[in-house]
């Protein structure tokens, strides 16, 4: 008779202390703190990433089709320079029209991804993002009219005026490239300031009204005062950046990249004080 | 006298005993007939019935608290500090407000990884900007 009785209330020992631990180790794994969901922080909306998405699909198959392009110009420039045959030159000239058309279409592509991600980017000043799109949209159509031209080239003569007319603005290219990036980076670094300035002054509004102990209420001022000035100079090395990026096409892309590396540098600084100062 | 000896033989154990018959009529040698304890008898069933909750309960004591082990170490419970100076109130570890603050920095620490300048997903592609027929003349 009294074995059913334990055995029941073995059952219930167990039953009572494994469903619960069981819901617990649920609410552990799906918690917050334990599988911290990335946050995406890639400026695209919905449009502009499936946009985007295709583009580069676009760009990678482009980028292809342009090396298996120059490839064969190579091969064909050189056989022309050995064999010095007219249909050695038909060939060298149609390889050489290929190839000016399949770089045309890479950059055109690279352009517009470079466009398209540069107006998702925030905090950029709308003056200096108006006048860098300006300058994308310039050297875009300047590519179409060179892939206009190459579309037609179907003598030496010609291939050579497609050359030299994509000679004349490629050097600004790479500079455009690299400016855009840079102004780029720029307003990524100036949105996460924003946001770690207001951060800041809420950590510090709350940690000085909950302190009551008037040591480490003095410890935890000369703390912030240590952190604000950390903010003040960040600030100060955005700004510099900001008159270097405004300066037009002549700014030292070297020197303001420099100084943005500072300024993000500080950033780090500041987050690592108040973490410190939270955990103290 | 062996009558005596048998009566206080007999007086010291508890014992039924033919109170008729003389001492001398006693068997000798032979054990006096004990009283039926009904106790005594069978052994294999009471021992173990006094035993059994016993076993269940220390088992289920162990269970409970190796378990217990268990969900301290999977939450990460951190283990009780004894304050040694009695007029000290240590402060609390986290507060919510503390956790919320902490929750926000790691968020601008994911923001931070995003944005660093030296990354860059747009890279110039990788194409000669000198492609010209012209080169062969030369």
């Amino acid at each position: 008779m009294r074995q059913p009785v334990f055995g029941l209330f073995f059952l219930f020992l167990v039953v009572g202390i494994i469903w619960p631990i069981s819901i617990v180790f649920a609410q552990v794994s799906s918690s917050p703190s334990s599988s911290p969901q990335p946050t995406s922080s890639a400026p695209l909306d919905q449009d502009a990433a499936a946009q985007m998405s295709t583009l580069r699909s676009q760009y990678r198959t482009q980028l292809d089709v342009y090396r298996t392009d120059e490839h064969n110009f190579s091969l064909s420039r050189d056989q022309y320079n050995q064999l010095q045959t007219l249909t050695a030159l038909e060939e060298a000239v149609k390889s050489t029209q290929k190839v000016l058309l399949s770089r045309d279409e890479v950059l055109l592509t690279y352009l517009k991804m470079l466009r398209l991600t540069f107006t998702q980017t925030t905090g950029v000043q709308l003056q200096l993002k108006n006048n860098q799109l300006k300058i994308i949209d310039a050297l875009i159509m300047a590519i179409n009219r060179n892939k206009d031209l190459a579309s037609h080239a179907v003598t030496r003569v010609q291939a050579d005026q497609a050359a030299l007319d994509f000679a004349a603005f490629s050097p600004l290219l790479q500079q455009i490239s690299s400016q855009t990036i840079l102004i780029m980076s720029y307003g990524k670094v100036q949105s996460l300031f924003d946001k770690t300035v207001t951060v800041r002054n809420e950590i510090k509004t709350h940690v000085l009204q909950q302190e009551t102990d008037p040591l480490k209420l003095s410890e935890k001022q000369r703390a912030f005062v240590q952190i604000d000035q950390t903010v003040d100079l960040v600030d100060f090395q955005l700004k510099g950046v900001l008159a270097g990026l405004s300066g037009g096409q002549n700014f030292q892309t070297t020197q303001t990249g420099e100084q943005l590396n500072q300024a993000y540098a500080g950033i780090s600084r500041t987050f690592a004080y108040l973490d410190e100062v939270l955990a103290h | 006298m062996v009558g005596s000896n048998q009566q206080k033989i007999d007086e010291s154990e508890t014992v039924l005993i033919n109170q008729t018959q003389f001492g001398v009529e006693k068997p000798l040698f032979e054990e006096p007939a004990g009283i039926v304890d009904d106790s005594k008898t069978s052994p294999g069933l009471s021992q173990p019935k006094k035993k059994n909750p016993m076993v269940f309960i220390l088992g289920s004591v162990v269970i409970v608290s190796i378990i217990l082990l268990l969900i301290s170490q999977a939450l990460g419970h951190q283990p009780v500090v004894l304050v040694s100076h009695p007029f000290v109130t240590p402060s609390p570890v986290t507060t919510p407000e503390q956790d919320f603050y902490k929750a926000r920095l790691s968020e601008l620490q994911q923001d931070f990884r995003a944005a660093d300048p030296t990354q860059t997903t747009l890279p110039f592609p990788p194409v000669s900007l000198s492609i010209s027929l012209d080169e062969v003349k030369r």
